[in-house]
């Protein structure tokens, strides 16, 4: 058994041997550092990903919470009580009704066509529940009191050849047509509303196809959206449509995300795997060009577990300071880029998300990568003959 | 067994290389009075190395006995060897076998510290001191000549006070006067501090140096003679 003075020993020959060679030192620290790095920078960056993904769907279409109708149904119906009965609950931010529409709109210069969903909506009441009106790419979101005017999406504008100011006729699903003019382009970062939708107001809307007092669906904001299970419970009975959180109505992306995540883990156990042979490669190659050394302490009477301790602290202090500055590398860039996302596409920005939780793994799995590697090779050496060794030079 | 320090009853040690055996030691049969400064002659292949690792604990035999200090080192496992090594064995190599992160000091000391000496440092100066090398204390090996870093490896040899110093070829790789410096030193600590030393070597001149010279041919001694 090791005493206290053989630790001190053989923590003193750990460290001199350790700074021997800055190369090596500089390198096996480095190597350690960008694993880590690797491994904590890809998740982090997939779950900013994810987080951008399901913020955006919050803010640009569902809201927190949306009610809408039963199955048998086509609208919810008395939306105004709807709406009071809504104001009255504290904590409700923001409530705007929807009407969902397919229309066709056609560009009439080279009567360019395309199917599209329109979405009508207040947009003063839309602007307490979304952010859809800090996507407007040029032009103007719409007034209240807009009538003629819509707003359309960047890359239906762009294959339309529309641009702000144009007139398009729009065809409704009653076979109704009306001329509009477009007011804004909308660059939301999300394909169903850049290539997919087209806005207008209640207002407008409501001139051609009665949808007073009744809507497609109503999307609510609240004060704090962790809240939203409570509420989901205390919406329930005041209507007769069906209440959805936020999570609930992302489940399609969840599901998707979910088929990511097999891809994002098989990744991250690559990454740990590759990382922790690599570093076990260079701790292996590093301890076993000390057979000389461990042949000589030996000689001079250091007993095998000495010598294992030696070289036992060696790799805690790679593993360690690998660790510690790979750790603190991944949290100054990941400090950084949140200062300064990451511009995926326009209107798309990736802040990386910090998962502290998965660094302490990849933190723990690295070290033992570490420590087994140094270890195994300095256990080998031990029980190499010393005459061999020693003469053998 | 009297005061015989180091005895050896036919001592036998076979290599295999594959299907190949090939006998080191055929029955050697030895004794080595405490305070006795030995040397062992013979030609390349003799048996003179293996001899030295079979006593310094550094290998063990095929058959045989060992006793030093009276105690069967035949029974002992690696570890008890290994503490055997450390408490009552110095060694100095042929290529002496320092470690060039460590400075002289700190090469001397290692020893001392592992057997967990409180002193180490001070007596290492001292070991130092009275090889002459005080002043390179704090030079790393590659900042001594040959001799110098044998001399280190002798003071670190000494630091836990072996009664047993072994030296394998230890001026091999120095030229006559450093050679000869190394050989004196060995002797001066003989006759100060009554070590025994066994000592390997191929030069004549240095092996009459010592107050015995055993000559090994081809595993077995031959000669057994008193200068």
């Amino acid at each position: 058994m090791i005493n206290l003075k053989e630790i001190k020993t053989a923590a003193f020959l750990a460290r001199k041997d350790t700074l021997k060679d800055w190369k090596i030192f500089v390198l096996v620290i480095v190597a350690l550092s960008f694993s880590l790095l690797n491994i904590v920078f890809i998740q982090a960056l997939m779950s900013g990903l994810v987080s951008e993904i399901y913020a955006q769907t919050v803010d640009l279409s569902t809201g927190h919470m949306v009610i809408e109708p039963d199955k048998d149904q086509e609208y919810l119906y008395n939306i105004n009580n709807l709406e009071k009965k809504l104001e009255a609950l504290s904590g409700v931010v923001g409530i705007s009704p929807r009407y969902v529409d397919r229309a066709i709109i056609i560009e009439k210069k080279h009567d360019k066509k395309s199917s599209t969903t329109l979405i009508a909506f207040t947009p003063s009441r839309e602007n307490d529940v979304t952010q859809l009106y800090k996507k407007i790419k040029s032009g103007e979101f719409l007034s209240d009191g807009d009538e003629n005017e819509i707003l359309i999406g960047k890359t239906l504008a762009d294959d339309l050849e529309l641009a702000v100011g144009d007139k398009v006729k729009m065809v409704f699903s009653n076979g109704v047509s009306k001329e509009f003019r477009i007011k804004g382009v909308l660059d939301a970062g999300m394909e169903q509303i850049d290539r997919g939708s087209i806005y207008v107001t209640t207002q407008g809307y409501d001139k051609f196809l009665n949808v007073h007092d009744k809507a497609s669906s109503v999307v609510i904001r609240l004060a704090d959206i962790n809240q939203v299970e409570n509420y989901r419970y205390m919406i329930i009975p005041l209507t007769r449509g069906e209440v959805y959180t936020w999570k609930t109505k992302t489940e399609y992306i969840q599901r998707q995300i979910e088929s990511w995540g097999m891809v994002t883990v098989m990744t991250t156990l690559i990454g740990i795997l590759t990382a922790a042979t690599a570093i076990a490669i260079i701790i292996y190659i590093n301890t076993s060009s000390k057979k000389r050394e461990i042949a000589i302490l030996k000689a001079i009477g250091g007993s095998n577990s000495f010598i294992m301790t030696i070289y036992t602290i060696e790799s805690i202090i790679f593993g360690l300071l690998g660790i510690l500055f790979g750790n603190i590398v991944a949290y100054g860039i990941l400090g950084y880029m949140a200062n300064h996302p990451l511009q995926a596409r326009e209107g798309f920005q990736v802040i990386p998300v910090y998962n502290l939780d998965l660094a302490i793994s990849a933190s723990i799995i690295l070290f033992l990568s570490a420590l087994t590697a140094g270890i195994y090779p300095a256990w080998k050496a031990a029980k190499t003959n010393i005459t061999k060794t020693i003469w053998g030079v | 067994m009297g005061n015989s320090i180091i005895i050896t009853r036919n001592l036998r040690k076979i290599y295999k290389m594959g299907k190949i055996e090939f006998s080191a030691l055929n029955g050697v049969d030895l004794e080595i009075e405490e305070g006795e400064f030995v040397a062992i002659m013979g030609s390349s292949g003799s048996g003179k190395t293996t001899l030295l690792n079979m006593i310094g604990l550094l290998d063990f035999p095929t058959s045989g006995k060992i006793f030093l200090d009276n105690t069967d080192v035949a029974t002992m496992d690696e570890q008890q060897c290994t503490s055997y090594r450390l408490k009552k064995i110095g060694f100095v190599f042929q290529f002496f076998n320092l470690l060039n992160e460590l400075t002289g000091a700190e090469n001397v000391m290692l020893p001392g510290m592992i057997k967990g000496n409180s002193n180490s440092r001070e007596k290492a100066l001292e070991l130092l001191q009275l090889v002459g090398l005080k002043e390179r204390a704090g030079h790393k090996p590659s900042e001594l000549s040959g001799g110098q870093q044998q001399r280190v490896s002798i003071a670190r040899a000494l630091i836990n006070d072996p009664r047993l110093i072994l030296a394998d070829e230890p001026t091999a790789n120095l030229d006559s006067n450093s050679a000869m410096q190394v050989v004196n030193l060995l002797r001066k600590l003989r006759n100060e501090q009554n070590q025994t030393i066994v000592m390997v070597t191929h030069e004549l001149e240095l092996g009459k140096l010592a107050d015995r010279i055993i000559w090994l041919k081809d595993g077995m001694v031959i000669k057994d003679e008193i200068n």
